[in-house]
């Protein structure tokens, strides 16, 4: 009896230190390299949400983006000079789910009231072909406007961009 | 709003739109907190009230106000927004006065239903 619960004490401490291992090999996957990027308004798809939350979160995802410089030039969906560039992949997001909460409730009751915004993003080469997609959400759980959950959505796909891309040289903030 | 040109002018940025160049007009509503600066001031100082009664002090500070957004394309054709808070019942008169003076706008049914189904 012993000896099987040494067994299982070994696997089980073996799949325990695969787990570093693992998350390590994730980690090093190889990272995609593009050094311009277009990103588009955010589609509502089939999900009700107030246009303000789409075109605040737009905004947002350009100003996070160029702020992190990880590529040399951002574009804006439908800026004609996007076209030169071979290496251009375009941000979509699609949003998935979305609950309105209220600032008033969440600041009295702490539990209650909360904004979530939920999107598929997209990363899409210059032929349509889809690079990568992730689900990824945005949440304002205790202070700040339910805006703010554009914000913190806009956060969210920025670091997943600097996850997934190479630093382009010599990045310069675009206008 | 000037003649042939929107501006505006907030704490990070000022532009100037060409009433032409406006693709859209959209409307909404949010509840806010109104009173600006002091009123965030007050706010914090609420905190400090005794048995978390500041919390409900703030609640004398909340307002409606309209939300109105506008979309415009600037001259390489790359499609931006500004969403602008405005006091409860002005945003629907703005809008017709920048549709009056050439902006494009879909209709507010026609938007209501962008929002539902694109």
């Amino acid at each position: 009896m012993s000896g099987i619960y040494k067994g299982v004490i070994r696997v089980a401490a073996f799949c325990i230190a695969l787990i570093p291992v693992l998350a390590m090999a994730q980690d090093k996957s190889p990272k995609l390299s593009s050094t311009h990027i277009q990103i588009e308004p955010p589609e509502a798809g089939s999900v009700s949400i107030p246009a303000e939350f789409l075109f605040t979160g737009y905004e947002r995802m350009i100003e996070r983006v160029r702020h992190d410089g990880e590529f040399q030039k951002v574009f804006r969906s439908g800026d004609r000079d996007a076209n030169g560039f071979p290496d251009l992949v375009v941000l979509r997001t699609k949003v998935s789910r979305f609950k309105e909460g209220n600032q008033l409730l969440r600041e009295l009751l702490d539990l209650f009231g909360w904004t979530s915004l939920d999107v598929t993003a997209t990363i899409e080469g210059r032929d349509g072909n889809v690079l990568f997609s992730q689900n990824l959400s945005g949440r304002v759980h205790f202070f700040g406007e339910n805006l703010g959950v554009t914000n913190d959505l806009a956060k969210h796909i920025a670091k997943l961009l600097r996850e997934k891309f190479q630093p382009a040289p010599a990045a310069a903030p675009a206008d | 709003m000037q003649s042939d040109a929107l501006l505006f002018d907030s704490h990070k940025s000022q532009a100037k739109v060409a009433i032409s160049a406006i693709d859209d007009i959209l409307l909404g509503s949010e509840t806010t907190q109104s009173g600006g600066t002091a009123g965030k001031v007050f706010k914090v100082a609420a905190m400090a009230a005794p048995y978390e009664s500041g919390r409900f002090l703030s609640v004398l500070m909340w307002t409606k106000v309209d939300i109105l957004t506008v979309l415009y394309r600037d001259e390489k054709g790359g499609v931006h927004s500004a969403v602008f808070e405005v006091p409860q019942g002005q945003a629907a008169g703005i809008r017709t006065q920048l549709i009056a003076a050439g902006a494009h706008a879909t209709d507010p049914v026609e938007q209501a239903q962008k929002e539902t189904k694109p």
